[in-house]
């Protein structure tokens, strides 16, 4: 897809002319990661704003026990950036991975800056773009708050796997992988996870599994909502 | 422009998206804003509100509180004096995700959605300031989400210890917050809250006593709070 197709498509670059897309384009970083690839680390001073044109991004923090929680994922489409674009020394307070193979596009605060300034509708668009990321990370803190690891474990299985009833479907996720979406340790995951097999809500093989009682892991999710550890 | 509007045109000018606007749109703006005034433990708005305003915190301050369905509270952010909270509607009408409570008397500017929106959305340079306070705001958010993550309760409980004594600029601070309020502000239950506290004092790291807490060994508790 070309660049100027893809910031037309985007809200944040729609009200701006077609010369001025045209202009972007030009001054775009075009990077291909492969999966798992850093793109940035945490704590670097990365003053870019970038564009999804395909695959995924994912934007992760590390605690310094080595545990990680993915914050959120940036899909075709969508634009996420460093806070350093905005506030020019700040370091990033995540580090950016691609979650799978992906091409983005990049510009410099100082490439965008002057189209940022010289159209409100942009900086606009962008706020929009941010008050909804906000929103999510407020959906976020509320979960990792007041619901315990096994009932954020069940919403996880039944958002990634609830399709696939009464049929194993393959473990894509590792353990660590679990923990970082749900904010947990590989431990815990485990340990909750065989907790649910045993109660009949999920059956677990070594590369695979199956949710054999789904009313039990809605239940069970809905349950713990109201019993807090 | 008498003495109230010309206070309030000093008042918004500290804040850079009111910054960017002329002296004329300051003054339109400190001539409707509302001041309200509010006790502890008075609502400003709640969680769920459709509530398009901007305010800005004259004096005192305002916690916005998370509730459980079982009826715990979490607190997710801190206003005080001199700052300002865009409420999500303003942006794209979505309700208020937290409950602003009032926990220290206090008194707020009101700027309504149609009257602020139409002068900051004209002004590209107070637009790009709005851009980077949300950034602010979502890195905030961020740290928030790290630290009910990856620190443990002890941690966050002496993280507040530390902040309050560094607040007062001495070793004994008063027993000002109750453990439900600890406990609402870290993200956890009085008697959670109630075991650090006596584990630290075991280990000689703070002296407790009814009615104000001393500081003793404040290495040792900065290392509790942050590890690394």
């Amino acid at each position: 897809m070309k660049v100027t197709q893809l910031l037309s498509q985007n809200p944040i670059y729609a009200h701006l002319s077609d010369s001025d897309r045209a202009n972007l384009a030009g001054l775009a970083i075009s990077r291909n990661y492969p999966k798992d690839q850093w793109i940035t680390h945490y704590g670097d001073i990365w003053p870019y704003l970038f564009i999804v044109e395909n695959g995924r991004v994912s934007a992760i923090k590390e605690s310094y026990e080595g545990r990680s929680l993915l914050i959120a994922t940036i899909r075709p489409g969508e634009t996420f950036w460093g806070l350093a674009f905005f506030l020019e020394t700040a370091p990033m307070p995540v580090a950016l991975v691609a979650g799978e193979a992906c091409r983005i596009h990049l510009w410099s605060r100082d490439h965008l800056l002057p189209y940022l300034l010289g159209n409100g509708h942009m900086s606009w668009e962008l706020s929009l773009q941010m008050v909804t990321r906000m929103q999510t990370a407020s959906e976020m803190v509320e979960v990792l708050a007041f619901q315990p690891v096994a009932g954020r474990l069940a919403n996880l299985l039944l958002d990634r796997y609830g399709d696939a009833m009464e049929d194993y479907v393959a473990r894509d996720l590792t353990l660590d992988e679990m923990a970082a979406r749900i904010g947990s340790t590989r431990e815990t995951v485990c340990r909750v996870l065989y907790r649910l097999a045993e109660e009949g809500s999920i059956h677990i093989k070594r590369t695979e599994f199956m949710i054999t009682d789904r009313d039990k892991l809605e239940n069970h999710a809905g349950i713990i909502k109201g019993n807090e550890n | 422009m008498d003495m109230q509007t010309s206070n309030v045109v000093k008042l918004l000018a500290r804040f850079p998206v009111f910054a960017k606007l002329s002296h004329q749109e300051q003054a339109q703006l400190a001539q409707i804003a509302v001041r309200k005034s509010y006790q502890r433990g008075e609502y400003v708005a709640h969680s769920g509100d459709v509530w398009p305003y901007v305010i800005i915190i004259d004096y005192g301050e305002i916690h916005a509180m998370k509730m459980s369905p079982a009826g715990r509270s979490f607190g997710t952010l801190k206003l005080q004096a001199g700052e300002e909270f865009w409420s999500p509607t303003l942006f794209n009408g979505i309700p208020l995700p937290a409950t602003l409570e009032v926990w220290k008397p206090s008194a707020i500017y009101f700027l309504h959605q149609e009257q602020v929106l139409p002068l900051v959305q004209k002004n590209t340079a107070a637009m790009w300031e709005l851009s980077k306070g949300l950034a602010q705001r979502l890195h905030q958010k961020s740290e928030l989400i790290e630290e009910i993550a990856f620190s443990s309760v002890a941690g966050r409980l002496a993280r507040l210890l530390l902040d309050q004594f560094d607040g007062r600029g001495n070793s004994h601070v008063g027993r000002d917050l109750s453990l439900d309020e600890m406990g609402a502000i870290i993200g956890t239950t009085p008697v959670m809250v109630c075991k650090p506290i006596y584990r630290f004092a075991e280990n000689g790291l703070i002296n407790v006593s009814r009615t104000e807490f001393q500081l003793t060994d404040q290495p040792g508790l900065e290392e509790v709070a942050d590890p690394r």
